[in-house]
């Protein structure tokens, strides 16, 4: 009854309205300065966050903001959030305004939202809270608001973005550090002027800042942003937790964290001695493993984050039983595997989603949010497996068992190239993940057909992928139902092969690290006759061709991943016919890529090849220009359409 | 206090309710399911659902207050990884007043062995609270999952202070299900009973059971499929409706409208009573108009007007949110309410100038078809006003946002209204707009280049339900995601376009055509054929996919309204070329659907235009699709024409 009570007390607590509350001065101050003159839907006046950490390693946070919200579309900038993670942390208040001229409202509790960080995990601790003025506020008022939070540290360490998606007057970041404390920055992604130290507090701002918007084939924001990457360090590490000074210690205590969950039990070796039955090399023991660990249904349930839970494998054991974990439960279960026939690995940390991330200059785990394993198998002669070097564990293979369509033997195309740590107690330094060759990414496409008198087409179409693009394609097939995979099929020709009808799909197999298909096609219409000639388009994948921005008022640059495409066309055309007019040919050449296409007509048969390489490219907005006019060389040389007409 | 009471409520449903099921009491298991290899309703299914049974039991708690309580039951077999996917996390979200108790799921291993989902392997945490909204979920990650194994999970839900009326029970999943029971049993209050409505589906005679439940049943159903072009699902799918009324209530249609219609009238009339303002204003609004359907027009766009609306996003004041008007007048003087105050204001007026305008009763046809409406008050959710006008009814949506002077939307055009009276019901068909009534108006002026460039000025105008279409969908977009979103759409058309210049007009003033115009730069747009150019003139078709090219179809189509296409193109060639002669595209007469293009050179100036419409909106039978495919297949092909251009001959 004790219970119902607290709970009751509880109840009405929650229930009270927040008291109203006059706008702060520094809101008035910034409101009195106004904004400026910048062209935007809406304009931050005042960004500031100022920590406070205490001796006992705790960390008190207090965000400012104001935004004068100037276009009806822009009122979701009216909002302030703060990410906590309860247990660990708290919001100690939250208050906000709406201010037009001298006339100020008060938000009462309705504006408040308190809600899961994210939503698609059986279970995860964070939680976001937000105060927001977006369905009150109307063009020409600006929201004011500040929310306070405190928690206490996993790491000594933190950054802070120092750019936003609107334009801002101040973005202003304050630490203030116990006496005898000190701290080291970096600034990752542009420029922020050094901090101005006063004591024990230290200030960085930006001013006039220009807002980053959404553009499409823009690179990651964390790697647009510019952000200062902060570490702290107090007198007495036994106090304040997660200090790193060095790749080591970060190593070392992932290590400590997350090695007893590879440990062994009986059913574990059991199920492994299974798996790897008949497998006689290393390699294939640890491929059958691999393929094994790939299909355990991943599951995402994250506890204890305040207190290093995101960090900390499920036991090998525990995952086997359940069927299903995340990435780095999934990584201990292989571990668990491996060791049980002999073959060594470690846990590697990543970050997933930006290649670039990680930076070599910040020693924090807080840069990673992905698990993969590293191998210890001899360099093979007979396979080409991108390998790295560890000084304790020797010739490594990479692997992740989170992505269920990219075979073992490689990595996912955004983890390749990324700074990754082998989580060993060795370990000094990061590593580089290896890279596949830029032309692994390849679509072979061979499309051998007829063309009748009526035009119609009726063909045959192969299509083989290598490397990411196997993946894709792996990806689309693994997913889809039989009739939605189809759809998308037709759909990808139909953009070669208008009214394109695809009658028959022959998948060769699961188990190689290629992925082929076969597509039996009809077209109606497919050659287009105009008075005494007849016009055959080319049926390239041109999908591959990259769609790139408008130059103009570009702000970001552009991310072009790496692609290559082999199109063999070989169709025979009506009788008597002839190629009117030299067929065409074509090569271009450029730092964005390399194109070829030759077509001849040789015994009533048109034979066209097509070759196009696209490498790994960061393009800076002043090159988008360029590249954009090279690509349209391409789609219009793709876009050449061959007349035939009776032989003379 | 609400919280407080409905909480100790929910305790003494724990003893009032005991618990349907314990760990020990799963269905049996018919040992052929476990055998089965292969899906039995579909073969490409990636999991199907052995059993799915729902009770529904209506009762009052200890306090007297109304409670629900569901107990769910649902037995699947996996048949694929796509399966193990679909079932891999199993999340129950609720709200508020909702209770979930004796959640429980087990897994039957392909061999046999069981698999129980351990308690402390139960999550739940609060997905959203904001102001009086939170929503929580129970969520569980289903344990060793594989194809070949059966999952079954169940669990029970409190709904309090609430009855289970005016619901639709679901009896398709997206996963095919061999048979789904619901179990029903209604609370014994005087004075009511509840009734049931079965749609698409033959369901056997519900059988009443000793225990009191009626059971609905359905066996092998496929799994919900979603097509271009479906009526609503509603219509479609199999559902059972269920509600309580009056034990009076003849099961009479006509008996049902009359005291339907007469409650409506009731309801309103108290409401829409004129001022002195009122009157004013009405007769402001109507002067110098003779005809009814001015004055209509006249009044619900000075309706609309005067009341800022509270309840919409288009709402641009906060004013008025804070007090909910009692009647027209009192929305009048606050200069605020919501969608049935500009209603009540209407009626008001369009009273006070001497009209006969009354509250009509409808549905919208995103809901339901008139086929499928019964007699009963759920099957009329949607409130406009009804204006006799001689012989026939005006109806008018006064409360349409999105536009000016009331026109009704597509979606309760062709329904079926029933109009409010205090003596006499009576009903009428809501009329629908003609294809002359929402037109796409395309009109380009471009310039050809050598290179086979193209360029120049695009505007596109949006007219009636398609205008009403676009402000629904972008009203509360910022004007960058607008113009963003028109970008992705033309550069997906025409890949390597660039858009300049883009505007998009007049979605805050429904009076006005929306419109989009913008200069483009198409690389690329005509082929090269050594010296000559391929180009294709319908240039807003060009790129734009067939509708309709799967082989077979599952569901009736249904067209939303008579629309017709304008499009008119003037190209000006290259210097020097000129366009070889060629026959251009045909008219394509479908009957319904009608398609007229044209072609001519003057000099350097090609010359394209091209009218379609689709004259009969609604229903169309399956067996129609064949004959409706070909007709789009025809019009892409003749949209897809090309001319070949080449340079003349020097003389």
């Amino acid at each position: 009854m004790k219970r119902v009570l607290a709970f009751a007390v509880l109840l009405v607590a929650a229930a009270l309205p927040t008291a109203a509350a006059p706008l702060p001065a520094w809101a008035r101050d910034v409101l009195a300065a106004g904004g400026g003159s910048a062209d935007a839907p809406a304009l931050i006046l005042l960004d500031q966050v100022d920590v406070t950490v205490t001796p006992d390693g705790r960390m008190r946070t207090m965000r400012r903001y104001a935004v004068q919200v100037r276009e009806r579309g822009a009122t979701g900038a009216a909002m302030l959030r703060a990410v906590y993670i309860p247990g660990s942390g708290s919001v100690r208040q939250q208050r906000g305004w709406i201010v037009r001229e001298t006339s100020v409202r008060d938000l009462n509790d309705d504006a408040i939202v308190d809600a899961a960080l994210v939503n698609n995990d059986v279970y995860n601790d964070v939680r976001v809270r937000a105060i927001s003025g977006a369905g009150q506020i109307v063009v020409g008022e600006t929201f004011v608001a500040e929310l306070e939070t405190d928690e206490a540290l996993l790491f000594s360490q933190f950054d802070w973005d120092m750019q936003a998606e609107w334009p801002a007057v101040t973005l202003r970041r304050v630490l203030t550090l116990p006496p005898g404390w000190r701290m080291t920055s970096q600034v990752f992604n542009g420029e922020v002027p050094e901090p101005r130290t006063q004591a024990n507090t230290h200030v960085w701002e930006r001013t006039s800042v220009e807002g980053i918007p959404d553009e499409p084939s823009m690179p990651p924001y964390s790697d647009v942003v510019p952000r200062v990457a902060i570490s702290m360090f107090g007198p007495d590490a036994t106090r304040v937790p997660g200090q790193f000074s060095s790749w080591q210690d970060v190593a070392r205590w992932l290590h400590a964290l997350s090695d007893a969950a590879s440990a062994g039990t009986p059913a574990l070796a059991a199920r492994a001695a299974e798996i790897v039955k008949g497998a006689q090399s290393p390699y294939d023991k640890a491929a059958a493993i691999a393929r094994y660990v790939q299909r355990i249904q991943y599951i995402s349930i994250q506890t204890g984050i305040g207190r290093g839970g995101g960090y900390q494998p499920r036991k090998a054991s525990l995952v086997l039983e359940r069927g299903y974990g995340d990435c780095k439960d999934k990584a201990a279960l292989m571990r668990a595997m491996l060791a049980a026939v002999g073959i060594p690995s470690a846990l590697v940390t990543l970050y997933s989603g930006d290649r670039s991330y990680v930076r070599d200059a910040w020693t924090s785990p807080q840069q990673f949010n992905h698990a993969i394993i590293a191998i210890g198998l001899p360099a093979s002669t007979e396979r080409s497996l991108p390998v790295a070097h560890h000084p304790a564990l020797g010739s490594l293979v990479f692997f992740d068992p989170t992505d269920e369509f990219t075979p073992f033997g490689e990595l996912p195309l955004t983890e390749q190239g990324s700074l990754a740590l082998i989580v060993h107690p060795e370990t000094s330094a990061l590593t580089p993940l290896p890279s596949a060759p830029q032309d692994t990414h390849k679509t072979d496409r061979t499309v051998t057909g007829v063309i009748l008198d009526s035009g119609n087409l009726t063909a045959t179409v192969h299509e083989r992928y290598t490397g990411h693009m196997a993946t894709i394609a792996r990806a689309r097939r693994g997913s889809l139902s039989p009739d939605d995979y189809q759809e998308v099929l037709a759909s990808r020709l139909g953009a070669a092969i208008p009214r394109v009808k695809v009658s028959g799909i022959t998948v060769p197999g699961d188990a190689a690290a290629d992925e082929e298909l076969s597509l039996a096609v009809e077209a109606p219409g497919f050659a287009q006759k105009a008075g005494a000639l007849v016009l055959v388009p080319l049926p390239f994948d041109t999908a591959i061709v990259p769609q790139l921005p408008a130059a103009a008022n570009r702000k970001t640059g552009v991310s072009l991943e790496p692609r290559a495409a082999v199109d063999s066309v070989t169709l025979r055309v009506p009788a008597g016919l002839d190629v009117d007019g030299p067929p065409p040919s074509v090569r271009l050449e450029s730092p964005f890529g390399r194109y070829q296409l030759d077509v001849v007509l040789r015994d009533g048969t048109l034979q066209a090849t097509r070759r196009l390489e696209i490498p790994l490219q960061r393009l800076a907005p002043a090159q988008l220009a360029e590249a954009r006019a090279f690509f349209e060389k391409i789609r219009r040389a793709d876009g050449d359409v061959v007349v035939l007409a009776a032989k003379r | 206090m609400t919280s407080i009471r409905s909480y100790l409520a929910a305790l003494s449903l724990l003893a009032l309710f005991a618990p349907s099921a314990s760990a020990t009491d799963w269905k049996p298991l018919d040992p052929a399911h476990l055998a089965l290899k292969q899906p039995k309703i579909d073969p490409t299914a990636p999991a199907e659902a052995l059993l799915w049974e729902v009770r529904v039991a209506d009762d009052l708690d200890g306090n007297r207050m109304p409670v629900t309580v569901y107990d769910h039951y649902l037995r699947a077999k996996i048949f694929s990884d796509r399966g193990r996917e679909a079932f891999a996390t199993i999340d129950i979200p609720f709200e508020r007043n909702v209770r979930i108790l004796e959640l429980d799921a087990r897994t039957i291993r392909p061999d046999g062995t069981i698999v129980e989902l351990k308690r402390a392997d139960i999550y739940e945490r609060t997905l959203l609270k904001a102001g009086d909204v939170r929503v929580k979920v129970k969520s569980f990650a289903v344990p060793a999952l594989e194809p070949g194994a059966i999952i079954e999970y169940k669990w029970r839900e409190l709904h309090l202070d609430m009855l289970s009326t005016n619901l639709r029970l679901a009896f398709s999943r997206d996963i095919p299900v061999h048979e789904v029971r619901y179990l029903l049993k209604p609370i014994d209050v005087d004075g009511y009973r509840m009734v049931a409505f079965p749609f698409n589906g033959n369901f056997p005679p519900p059988v009443k059971q000793a225990d009191g439940f009626t059971v609905l049943a359905l066996s092998d159903v496929p799994a919900q499929v979603s097509e271009e072009y479906a009526p609503p699902a509603l219509e479609y799918r199999p559902w059972v409706f269920i509600g309580y009324e009056p034990t009076g209530r003849s099961e009479d249609g006509r008996e049902f409208e009359r005291i339907f219609t007469r409650e409506v009238a009731d309801d309103y009339s108290r409401r829409s009573r004129a001022t002195s303002a009122i009157r004013t204003l009405a007769q402001s609004a109507v002067a110098g108009l003779s005809s009814d359907a001015e004055k209509v027009a006249a009044l619900a766009a000075a309706a609309r007007g005067k009341l800022s609306r509270t309840d919409t996003d288009t709402s641009t004041t906060a004013a008025g949110k804070a007090k909910a008007p009692k009647n027209a007048g009192e929305a009048l003087t606050l200069g605020a309410g919501t969608g049935d105050d500009v209603l009540t204001l209407f009626l008001a007026m369009a009273g006070a100038v001497g009209l006969d305008a009354r509250p009509a009763a409808t549905i919208s046809r995103n809901v339901l078809l008139p086929r499928s409406i019964r007699p009963h008050p759920a099957f009329f959710p949607e409130r406009i006003a009804a204006v006799r006008s001689g012989t026939t009814w005006i109806f008018v949506d006064p409360a349409n946002e999105h536009s000016a002077t009331g026109e009704v939307s597509w979606d309760l055009e062709l329904q079926r209204a029933l109009i409010a009276d205090a003596r006499q019901p009576t009903a009428a068909d809501i009329p629908a707009s003609p294809a002359t009534y929402s037109i796409k108006k395309r009109v380009g002026t471009f310039r050809l280049l050598e290179d086979g460039t193209l360029e120049g000025e695009a505007r596109l105008e949006y007219l009636g339900h398609w205008g009403q279409l676009l402000r629904e969908q972008e009203d509360h977009e910022a004007p960058a995601d607008r113009e963003k979103s028109l970008r992705e759409l033309m550069t997906r058309r025409w890949p390597g376009a660039e858009l300049s210049d883009v505007r998009i007009e007049n979605i805050p003033d429904p009076s006005k055509p929306y419109v989009n115009s913008f200069t483009v730069r198409i690389p690329g747009f005509a082929q090269r054929a050594g010296t000559r150019l391929i180009l294709q003139p319908a240039v807003f078709q060009k790129g734009v996919e067939q509708t309709f090219t799967a082989a077979q179809r599952t569901t009736q189509l249904h067209f939303p309204f008579a629309f017709s296409e304008h499009d008119e193109v003037t190209i000006t060639l290259p210097e020097g070329y000129a366009m070889q002669e060629g026959a251009g595209p045909k008219s394509i007469d479908a009957g319904a659907g009608l398609y007229t293009p044209s072609l001519s050179v003057s000099g350097s100036t090609l010359t394209y235009g091209r009218k379609m419409s689709l004259n009969a909106p609604g229903l169309y039978a399956v067996t129609l699709y064949g004959p409706l495919r070909s007709f789009y297949e025809s019009v892409h092909k003749a949209d897809g024409h090309t001319v070949i251009v080449s340079r003349t001959p020097a003389r």
